[in-house]
């Protein structure tokens, strides 16, 4: 029967697709799929999901690589940062009870409590110039790079 | 876009499937016009119906929030710069969520408000919606 095998021609299509759609959002988005240990003293139900998004860029300029993380619902305080050999820590926590109170949940899909991200960095920074800003829920962190290592300018002297 | 879309068909099928969230709506208007999700909590108490959102990196100001005929639509953008990058991990671009409320909402009372990327819309029941408390009088 023709309508048979359109059929499974459709089911082939979709699960080739599902498959690709899905390779590409996984190589995309694995590493910042990031676990959140709820604290018992938080308040927060444990068997509410305890996986957040954390995405973030990276942006290298001449004299800076800049790491940016969606980290929203926090307060400037709330972050730990630092700087060990090549690798860049941020640790945090989103609290429950802060935000939560009374009422009955109809969709509960944001994730609370601790988290770290390590994200390792392409050149050595100078961590000790490194500053970091919070905005709209964005956490950006800027760290100079090495002197050594940024380009430099060399004037031609005249004779 | 075409994976994108057989993923967001199929969720929407799911989604007609395991209908059991009232709230929840997926259009193929949201379908289309989103590129990425915010992540949301949604709570019912007494005085009615308050919706958070995640939306990091998108300024206040360019998001837009409608209540018609009981669907609330959420839609806004984020920056879309992405020069010089060496780790890309966020979505860019805009997004939109649409959740039904119950009849029993004051459309009037919807108030908004945005800090450090969380967006929280509180809606209000009806007067006549609140539940009544009726004292039994003694004799």
């Amino acid at each position: 029967m023709a309508t048979r095998d359109n059929i499974a021609h459709n089911v082939k299509d979709t699960l080739e697709s599902l498959a690709e759609g899905w390779q590409e959002l996984w190589s995309k988005a694995r590493n910042s799929i990031t676990h959140f240990t709820p604290s018992n003293d938080d308040g927060a139900p444990t068997q509410r999901s305890a996986w957040g998004v954390l995405s973030a860029e990276m942006q290298e300029t001449a004299t800076a690589v800049v790491v940016s993380i969606e980290a929203p619902g926090m307060e400037s305080s709330d972050f730990n940062i630092r700087v060990e050999g090549n690798a860049l820590y941020i640790s945090g926590k989103r609290s429950y009870a802060k935000q939560r109170d009374q009422g009955q949940y109809h969709i509960t899909e944001r994730a609370y409590g601790s988290f770290q991200r390590t994200i390792s960095l392409p050149r050595d920074v100078d961590d000790s110039k490194s500053t970091a800003k919070y905005k709209h829920g964005v956490l950006e962190i800027s760290l100079p790079k090495s002197v050594s290592l940024q380009p430099r300018r060399i004037a031609i002297e005249t004779g | 876009m075409t994976t994108f879309h057989a993923l967001t068909d199929l969720h929407r099928e799911l989604g007609r499937v395991f209908d059991d969230r009232p709230l929840y709506r997926q259009t193929p208007e949201t379908a289309e016009t989103s590129s990425w999700t915010p992540q949301v909590d949604i709570k019912e108490d007494e005085s009615g119906f308050t919706v958070i959102a995640d939306v990091p990196g998108v300024d206040p100001a360019d998001v837009d929030i409608t209540l018609d005929n009981n669907v609330l639509t959420i839609r806004g953008e984020r920056e879309s710069e992405t020069n010089g990058l060496r780790r890309r991990e966020r979505f860019r671009g805009s997004f939109v969520r649409q959740f039904t409320l119950p009849e029993s909402v004051d459309e009037s009372g919807v108030k908004a408000s945005a800090t450090n990327g969380v967006l929280q819309v509180t809606i209000p029941r009806s007067e006549k919606a609140k539940p009544l408390s009726i004292t039994v009088e003694g004799e």
